[in-house]
């Protein structure tokens, strides 16, 4: 299975002192093993497509209309906004890309 | 270098459009305005589009009927049922950093799919009617999915070095964008400029976006040559810098193959400053999206009649319009194509048309004339990559017709009519009221002229004296004449009524 | 005579609205409760004392003149941290949101807002909602009231916990996987998972979408249905709700002992769970039987699969919904200035707790190139199909009974730090997530050493007024209201 876990957190961009890769790596290992139970499942006989059977499903005619929200004034509340942090001249303070 | 292409390998070139639905009021997932092209930065925002904690994305009806309009223009296949993936990966301007969109590989999930259009190619000049102008090639399309477009990354400073931190905003975070994935049909760079030409007008019939905004419809490029790997350009400004990208890449692959070195599977930049490609991450890292269907989002019930109900309020797209104005109308192939090429002047052609009901003069006049002035003015670099020069005229349709109507009805001469029409157009004024202008000076004017010589010669008497031995005078008095009208009066008239006035003298 | 702090909140809201007592006396009561009792349970987060105090003068004002208050008049309610409430920090117990300040209102705090609720505080938790025990947060765990160097149960111990210690008397939490319900079992408090898409999710900062559930904890079922009716209902902000009429009745025992349930034992669960555990259970069965219900043993055979479908899905859900902290636009001090992108994400999402981390790991792993068959879709698959093995079950049954935790409450630090361990012990919870249903906990008894133990019901989507049914026969049956801790 080869899990590499230094990969792994590059893809979920999460950095993880050098002393604690090793129990992490135990960690999802053992998890990963838990996982592995689904193996010992077969679908042999049973007719069910991926994903298909739980998800919610919406009549198109029930999405949201194209509508814009009132303005500030004419609705007469004001909308609450996020505080952005770390802004200059309204924009957001980005790292270097 | 297409001749040597010819001799040499197989090229392959496939896009992936993007168009943003510009003509929808809000963005795709929130009530923020669709349009965010007037808002101060991050002004266009709300906890949905900000993607904070807790938000859930409440998807526009609208975005997904305009979807489907494109889809049924590229004759694809809409499913009764439309589901949202998320591809997730990690980027500043990407709020959730993960993007909602369409995925087809664990299911059929987009909004298209397995469509093909055909494309005329351009007619390249009135002069130039031969056949091959009428070829139509074929381009098949893998899919067409709706997804929302990320935010926006600026610097202080131009050089990216030297910047300490970024600026973004999100004021178009979560924009509907429509992706046009084509599979690799085009052969050759001219190809693409023709079509891409083609597919904006196309949008624009479609009423889905206004071409002429700044960054409305994208393109992202993918060459390969000989059956090699395939190379994904990236990050094309404009539709001019797709063709050179292509060409760029085509040179840099040639070399690379001349050198016996693998082209890798890749995916580039389009530096435009510099016109290069430049390497921006392997294949391997990128097929890292861990894409699974959003949970937020409900599989979407379209129904069977949504296809039908939609193809009804359909506009009429210009291949249905060219057949008309040929069917119809009896305007030659050649025109009509010109006039459908771009919805403006087609839509200027119909405007006419309510003004005086005669679609050959008033085609030929378009195309002949008023084509011809606008092209002028393309050539003088006025007008911008997207936009056509009719803008920048300030012609009505009623003008168009009026001149169509004179020389048809009271059989005006061409050439005084083209004059006419050439001052109408410079000036603004419709063509009638020149001809009626015209017409009161010739005629009616003669006492306003005997008035103004008499004052030339009261103010000069000497004239009288001078013109017995000098036949010079009356042309000298006609200068006068015309510096006074500014050129109004007509010269022959005029002549005669100064030899009158100075033998009655 | 007991303090108004002890007393149903039904009954202190009649009062309210009699004007026999002001909301703002009620509330400062309240506070001093907490005050009072708060530091030894630590089930808050954050504190609205002068908002709570300024909203009951509001109240008050509102009733002297005559104005329909609605149907929380008065009664503070306490609120996850994972829910948001306009103008209070929403941390989640993470130190990645240390400094989030919510400007929008959840669905369901606008609703309880409307109908005269108010927001006393927000309620520790596992971080992001990881967790069963709630010592996963950076607030420190929460204590068991019974006992306080024993876990709270979690996620949502704080909701648990603060309703159980008498300093409130109505909570929300949140159930992922039984993080409403764990709580509540550990606790001695009832706690029900709304059926999925009854609930609005609007502003519930999502760690598994497709699974959770908000819902109330209180500590009788009489308070427990007037806020589920207030928190039900389709939201235009949640296109993943339901359109329904959701009007819950708390029916008299006559009513009641004319619909004779069917209730389906899971007997297998009742065995392998702990000795009391399984007495306790039993003793239900029968106390459900004198009251009319029918009994039958049933089971569920692939309840084998679940607890890897389960975590499968859960961990790649939240892989990618965690994805957006990354600390640019909101969440602690720090600036991104001078720092290439790829180190400043990895630097600010360093701040998640270990157990959030090991999650993101795994959820990322499964959803990655060329794993999605093995793992999403295999568990979306097995979803699938125990969903329909619970649909025959309700063809047959109208309620299924088991434990709602296989253990007693451990004490604290007993077992952090191995997950293998603690997700075993969701094996009861989870199932009525993965299915989607609707599952409540109920108080059953205390052990011979005097912990909690709870039984939980579950009924098929939407049926929540069986459940309330059998909730009110079994509170009539051996009233837990005398299962206080004393504190
Ligand atoms: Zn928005």
């Amino acid at each position: 299975m080869g899990t590499d876990i230094k990969k792994l957190c590059a893809l979920a961009k999460l950095e993880i002192p050098e002393q604690n890769i090793a129990e992490i790596s135990g960690k999802v290992k053992e998890v990963l093993l838990m996982f592995d139970k689904l193996d010992e499942f077969t679908t042999e006989g049973f007719e069910i497509k991926s994903t298909e059977d739980l998800k919610f499903e919406r009549a198109f005619e029930n999405l949201r209309d194209d509508r814009p929200r009132p303005t500030l004034e004419s609705s007469g509340k004001t909308r609450p906004k996020l505080k952005l942090k770390n802004t200059k001249d309204g924009y957001v303070l980005g790292p270097r890309i | 270098m297409i001749s040597k292409m010819k001799t040499g390998q197989v090229l392959k070139i496939g896009l992936e459009l993007h168009c943003q639905l510009t003509n929808l009021q809000t963005k795709l997932f929130c009530d923020c305005l669709s349009n965010y092209r007037n808002s101060s930065p991050n002004e266009n925002t709300c906890p949905i589009c900000l993607g904070l904690p807790g938000t859930l994305p409440l998807l526009n009806k609208k975005a997904v009927e305009f979807a489907s309009m494109i889809c049924m223009a590229f004759n694809c296949n809409i499913p009764e049922k439309i589901s949202f993936y998320r591809k997730n990966y990690f980027y500043p301007d990407l709020p959730k950093n993960y993007q909602i969109t369409q995925y087809n590989s664990y299911e059929l999930s987009s909004i298209g799919y397995e469509g093909a259009i055909e494309f005329v190619g351009e007619s390249k000049s009135k002069t130039d009617t031969s056949a091959d102008d009428q070829e139509r090639s074929k381009v098949r399309i893998a899919r067409v999915q709706l997804e929302e477009d990320p935010g926006k990354i600026t610097y202080e400073e131009d050089k990216s070095a030297v910047n300490n931190y970024s600026l973004i905003d999100y004021n178009r975070a979560g924009v509907s964008l429509v992706e046009i994935v084509t599979e690799p049909d085009f052969s050759s760079p001219l190809a693409v400029r023709t079509f891409l030409k083609e597919i904006v007008n196309l949008f624009e019939y479609l009423g889905v976006t206004d071409p002429s905004l700044e960054g409305s419809v994208r393109c992202d490029v993918n060459v390969s040559l000989g059956g090699g790997k395939k190379v994904e350009i990236k990050n094309i400004s404009s539709f001019k810098e797709v063709e050179k990208s292509i060409y760029y890449e085509i040179t840099r692959q040639k070399t690379l193959i001349m050198h016996d070195i693998d082209v890798k599977s890749e995916t580039r930049h389009w530096d435009e400053k510099r016109k290069v490609t430049v390497a921006a991450r392997s294949k391997e890292e990128e097929e890292e999206y861990r894409y699974f269907p959003e949970p937020d989002i409900p599989r979407i019930i379209l129904g069977s009649k949504f296809v039908s109900r939609v193809r009804a309020t359909l506009p009429e797209l210009p291949i249905e319009r060219l057949k008309r104005y040929t069917d119809v109308y009896k305007i030659s192939d050649h025109t009509a194509k010109i006039l459908i090429n771009d919805k403006r002047i087609s839509d200027f052609f119909e405007e006419s048309l309510r003004y005086y009901k005669s679609p050959i003069e008033i085609s030929n006049w378009i195309v002949n004339e008023l084509l011809t002035k606008i092209n002028e003015k393309d050539r003088q670099g006025i007008s911008d990559h997207n936009v056509r020069g009719l803008d920048f005229l300030s012609v009505l349709p009623s003008q168009v017709a009026e001149v169509a109507k004179l020389v048809e009805e009271k059989s005006l001469n061409r050439n005084i009519a083209r004059d006419i029409f050439d001052k109408s157009i410079e000036s603004g004024t419709s063509p009638l009221k020149i001809i009626e202008n015209l017409e009161i000076e010739k005629i009616s004017d003669e006492a306003s002229i005997i008035k103004i010589i008499q004052d030339i010669l009261n103010s000069q008497p000497q004239l009288i004296e001078q013109s017995k031995n000098n036949p010079n005078v009356i042309n000298y008095v006609l200068g006068l004449i015309m510096k006074e009208t500014r050129g109004r009066v007509n010269p022959q008239i005029a002549m005669k009524l100064i030899k009158e006035s100075l033998e009655a003298n | 005579m007991r303090s108004l702090y002890e007393l149903p909140a039904f009954v202190v809201s009649r009062k309210i609205q009699d004007q026999e007592i002001s909301a703002e006396e009620y509330i400062s009561i309240i506070i001093e409760r907490i005050k009072e009792v708060d530091s030894k349970v630590n089930s808050f987060t954050s504190l609205n004392f002068e908002g709570a105090l300024t909203m009951s003068r509001a109240i008050d004002k509102k009733i002297k003149e005559g104005i329909n208050t609605g149907l929380l008049t008065g009664i503070p309610v306490g609120i996850k941290d994972n829910i948001s409430v306009q103008g209070l920090k929403n941390t989640c117990a993470s130190r990645m949101l240390s400094e989030y300040v919510s400007p929008y209102d959840a669905t369901v705090v606008s609703k309880i807002k409307e109908q005269g609720g108010i927001i006393i505080g927000k309620l520790n938790m596992d971080e992001f909602g990881m967790g069963t025990t709630s010592e996963y947060s950076s607030f420190g765990p929460v204590r068991n009231p019974w006992d306080l160097e024993y876990v709270a149960g979690g996620s949502s111990g704080g909701s648990a916990a603060s309703v159980a210690s008498l300093q409130i008397p109505l909570s929300l939490g949140s159930d992922t996987g039984g993080s409403i319900r764990c709580p509540s079992s550990f606790c001695s408090v009832i706690g029900i998972k709304p059926t999925y898409g009854s609930v609005s999710r609007s502003g519930l900062i999502s760690y598994s979408n497709s699974l959770e559930q908000i819902g109330p904890i209180a500590r009788t079922i009489y308070d427990l249905v007037p806020i589920l009716n207030v928190i039900s209902g389709e939201d235009p902000k949640d296109n993943t709700t339901v359109h329904k009429k959701y009007d819950y009745q708390l029916n008299t025992i006559d009513n009641l002992l004319t619909k004779k349930y069917k209730v389906g034992v899971l007997n297998e669960f009742i065995d392998d769970s702990e000795i009391e555990v399984a007495r306790t259970s039993q003793k239900k069965v029968k106390q459900l039987e004198d009251y009319g219900c029918e009994l039958e043993d049933t089971r569920i055979p692939l309840a084998d699969y679940a607890l890897a479908s389960y975590y499968v899905i859960a961990t790649a859900e939240a892989s990618s919904n965690l994805s957006r902290y990354d600390n640019l636009r909101y969440g602690y001090e720090g600036s991104p200035e001078g720092y290439e992108w790829n180190s400043y994400f990895s630097e600010s999402r360093s701040k998640f707790g270990d157990e959030v981390k090991l999650r993101i790991l795994l959820g990322s792993y499964v959803l990655s190139a060329g794993y999605f068959g093995k793992y999403y879709a295999k568990a979306q698959t097995i979803r699938s199909m125990i969903k329909r093995e619970f649909d025959i079950l309700f063809n047959k049954y109208d309620i299924l009974l088991l434990p709602t935790m296989p253990v007693l409450p451990f004490k604290l630090g007993e077992k952090i730090s191995q997950p293998i361990e603690q997700y075993n012990l969701d094996v009861y919870t989870i199932l009525a997530n993965l299915a989607g249903l609707t599952a409540i906990s109920i108080p059953a008894g205390l052990s011979e050493k005097g912990f909690p133990i709870g039984v939980q019901l579950i009924a098929n989507a939407f049926d929540e007024q069986k459940l309330i049914d059998a909730a009110v026969i079994l509170e009539r049956a051996e009233g837990f209201e005398k299962w206080i801790p004393r504190i």
